[in-house]
């Protein structure tokens, strides 16, 4: 996550880019028809500046959704295709030699598919550590070094990874600390029979949906200036202290159950994100005010990639998010109900 | 705390009337506790009263004490755990769903320098809490509803209530005492002294049965305050202090006479008695009832016998039979057994009625001039003391006989025109003063200086508290009175005799 200017907009843009959120909200479900939470959830990383772990199985709308997104919001976008045999530089970019019409030669850096402003990183756990690590490199940083120079990546910077949880084998997964750097993970699932109807005809058809442009990279900058903006009480910000205590195996006053099946808790990253992304949730809600519910809605997404059973969990079958569930009602209260 | 400029105007005083409502619902349910608390005490002392176990003070002071204390904790309790206004919002944003706008509105509110004022989110934030705002009711936030204990409180009363009922209230009547005190206060004066009077006159008759000068310089007190009604110097509630106080004397003074070993009469002069005495009584035969007997109750055997009156009885018999037959022209001392015989003939029956009778009748004819002498001292000024007393020494037995008072005397009265009319009595008063009263000596009880007097101890007789009956102690008088004056008559003979003509 990269760093944002602290200049906020003034009142008038405020509901200017309110209503920009909306209509891009909706003219991307447009397109991408039944995945609205998905939706919902990648651009509330947008706004909180974030990158996405995209996880589903493959068919279902991943790199439509990406790219939907891209055109909606204004952005540049590159797809990076992860292979095993995949190298750092072809991320990256890499130093060139040009030769001249007078015959000298001089080296030039030839930017990389990661010179983008939104960047879809398809399977991304099938090339080898090393590649993945040049990719992570570059969402933390927001730059790129190459040859001992440092290169801006633009902004905003948005990237989209996405894993297919079919084909695991030969694969490389992707390091907690690794995934510990992605604000969401976002689960795709399958979509129900009226839902599947309904995208059968939209898109078989001969007229396709093409989402408009409704937002620019300056509008996406500015929502996410006003996303850090939102106030939020200390008493909610205390139930997230609390969570992410009650998250540690270690702790005293966690639960017996996460003492006991649970192999890393909530990191203070996590915690974070959590909170940036309840902030960008409650302004894409049309509030100016973080709630509890809004920690609610982007629990899951935010900390199902952070919340890691231990071996004792996995071989019971503990489903780590209804876990995850019951540690956030504990915590919190029933006013996430 | 800071109100905020913008956004929550009026929310601070909603939160404000709704926290005042939550100490009121907190009080009633301490209130309602603390009920409850006092009713299962009195409950529970009212049970124990039912079977004899009486708290001290009565169990409603008990009640009170526990209800008072309820509500003191209560009010502490809830002063303490009072929650800011803070809490409130919080409370409000789960009631009515407002998504953590109130608590925030709060918040910020509370801390003006820091929050960034111009930020346009936290305008609009403002904007959006005020919007809001109107949604809290503090009447739906904190509905006052009544507690649940005040329904086991008003179960618990009623039980309370029922036991009352069933139980004998002593309480429920007026003590002992209170209508004669009542009457003692009556605006009228006229009513107030006579009622006074009669106590008085009770009193005296006590006194003088008892041979008790406190009961008679009691009874002068009475009379004072009689005496101070009529003459309007004193009325009302006044008068019944003084006469409650002057009984409570009179029966301490009474309660030592029989602690002394005195025989009792049967009658007391604690307060209710007197109530009792003064309420059943038409004309108030004052010696009928301090007798213990009526002149129309037939006194049967085995009924309640009063000693000390049929004694006096007795023995003015036995004086006026002795007169008679002392009497002659001759001045020849009495012949023994005539004497004896006279005393016979003279108590035919030993009805402690008859014998008032005869003592109420005209004097027979033929009585003995009023200068006749036993032994050179005048029969008509001796008195005999003496009559029945329980013997301390050995339990259930009575002692009758002469002479065998707790001086172990006879005072033989004598006029002496140089005794003193009056003497002052020492009335010890509340708050630990003594009152001087003077008391007039009537003449049947001046006297000189008490003198002993070499009596035959054979003028006694010991019987069991259980025979004595009026027949009885009529029989044994008379054998007494006999023998003593018998005794008496021989013994002035061996005077006369040793000194000669």
């Amino acid at each position: 996550m990269h760093a944002v200017e602290t200049a906020v907009p003034s009142t008038v843009e405020l509901d200017s880019q309110i209503e920009l959120l909306q209509r891009a909200r909706a003219a991307v479900a447009e397109v991408v028809f039944g995945q609205e939470s998905a939706v919902d959830e990648l651009l509330i990383s947008l706004m909180a500046g974030g990158h996405v772990l995209l996880e589903g199985a493959p068919g279902l709308g991943k790199t439509l959704l990406v790219r939907t997104v891209g055109i909606v919001c204004g952005l540049t976008a590159s797809r990076i295709q992860f292979t095993p045999d995949l190298m750092p530089a072809d991320i990256t970019g890499t130093m060139v030699l040009l030769q001249d019409s007078t015959g000298r030669t001089r080296s030039r850096f030839q930017h990389g598919p990661i010179f983008a402003q939104m960047v879809l990183a398809d399977e991304v756990n099938r090339s080898t550590p090393k590649t993945q690590s040049a990719l992570l490199e570059a969402m933390q940083e927001g730059t790129v070094t190459a040859a001992g120079r440092v290169h801006e990546l633009p902004k905003p910077f948005f990237v989209m990874a996405t894993q297919n949880p079919i084909e695991m084998e030969g694969t490389y997964t992707l390091p907690e600390a690794q995934l510990d750097r992605f604000l969401f993970k976002v689960d795709m699932p399958y979509p129900p029979e009226d839902v599947l109807d309904t995208i059968l005809d939209r898109t078989t058809g001969a007229r396709l949906n093409v989402a408009p442009q409704v937002l620019d990279p300056e509008a996406i900058l500015n929502l996410q200036r006003l996303t850090r903006s939102v106030p939020m009480a200390t008493h909610v910000r205390a139930s997230v202290v609390r969570l992410a205590l009650a998250t540690q195996p270690g702790d005293v006053k966690t639960l017996e159950r996460v003492r006991q099946y649970v192999r890393f808790g909530v990191t203070p990253r996590g915690a974070q994100s959590l909170i940036i992304a309840a902030k960008a949730r409650a302004l894409m809600d049309g509030r100016f005010n973080v709630a509890i519910k809004d920690l609610h809605a982007v629990l899951r997404p935010t900390l199902r990639h952070r919340f890691r059973l231990n071996f004792e969990g996995i071989a019971d079958g503990v489903d780590a998010e209804a876990l995850l569930e019951e540690v956030f009602h504990r915590t919190v209260g029933e006013s996430a109900a | 705390m800071h109100e905020p400029d913008i956004g929550t105007m009026g929310l601070l005083g909603r939160l404000t009337a709704a926290r005042r409502r939550l100490d009121v619902q907190r009080g009633l349910v301490g209130a309602a506790w603390s009920a409850l608390a006092a009713a299962i005490v009195v409950a529970l002392l009212t049970v124990a009263s039912l079977v004899g176990v009486t708290a001290p003070g009565g169990e409603w002071r008990w009640s009170w004490a526990t209800l008072a204390i309820g509500l003191l904790v209560t009010g502490a309790w809830v002063w303490r755990s009072r929650p800011d206004l803070l809490e409130m919002a919080c409370r409000a944003d789960r009631c009515f769903d407002l998504r953590e706008r109130m608590s925030t509105a709060v918040e910020l509110g509370g801390r003006p320098h820091g929050v960034d004022r111009s930020s346009p989110v936290v305008a609009a934030f403002f904007r959006d809490a005020a919007a809001h705002a109107g949604r809290v009711d503090p009447r739906r936030l904190v509905p006052i509803v009544m507690p649940r204990p005040a329904v086991a409180f008003a179960l618990v009363a009623a039980g309370v209530l029922a036991l009352q009922l069933v139980s004998p209230r002593e309480s429920d009547a007026l003590p002992p005492g209170a209508s004669l005190l009542a009457a003692a206060a009556d605006p009228d004066p006229e009513s107030a002294a006579e009622l006074i009077l009669d106590i008085a006159e009770l009193m005296r008759e006590e006194a003088r049965r008892e041979s008790n000068d406190y009961l008679r310089v009691v009874a002068t007190s009475l009379e004072q305050l009689a005496s101070d009604v009529v003459e309007q110097r004193t009325g009302g509630q006044p008068v019944a202090d003084e006469l409650a106080r002057l009984l409570t004397e009179a029966e301490s003074a009474a309660t030592s006479v029989s602690e002394s070993g005195a025989e009792s009469d049967g009658f007391s002069l604690t307060l209710a008695e007197v109530e009792e005495f003064l309420a059943t009584e038409g004309e108030r035969d004052l010696v009928a009832r301090a007798d213990g007997t009526t002149r129309d109750s037939p006194a049967a055997e085995s009924s309640p016998v009063n000693p000390s009156s049929l004694f006096s009885a007795v023995m003015a018999r036995a004086r006026q039979a002795l007169q008679s037959v002392s009497a002659e022209p001759t001045g020849e001392p009495t012949d023994d057994q005539a004497l004896a015989d006279a005393l016979a003939a003279a108590d035919s029956t030993s009805d402690p009625a008859s014998v008032e009778e005869a003592m109420e009748g005209t004097p027979s004819p033929g009585s003995p001039p009023p200068d006749v002498t036993v032994g050179g001292r005048p029969l008509a000024n001796i008195d005999l003391g003496g009559g029945s007393v329980v013997d301390e020494d050995a339990p259930g037995s009575v002692n009758l006989g002469v002479g065998m008072g707790a001086a172990s005397v006879v005072a033989e009265r004598v006029e002496v025109p140089d005794v003193a009319s009056s003497r002052d009595f020492e009335l010890p008063t509340e708050g630990g003063s003594r009152r001087r009263l003077p008391e007039e000596i009537v003449p049947q009880t001046r006297f000189t200086e008490v003198a002993e007097a070499a009596l035959p101890r054979g003028a006694w007789s010991q019987t069991t508290q259980d025979q004595v009956t009026s027949s009885y102690l009529g029989v044994s008088y008379r054998d007494i009175a006999s023998r003593y004056f018998l005794a008496r008559i021989q013994q002035a003979k061996v005077e006369a005799q040793s000194t000669g003509p």
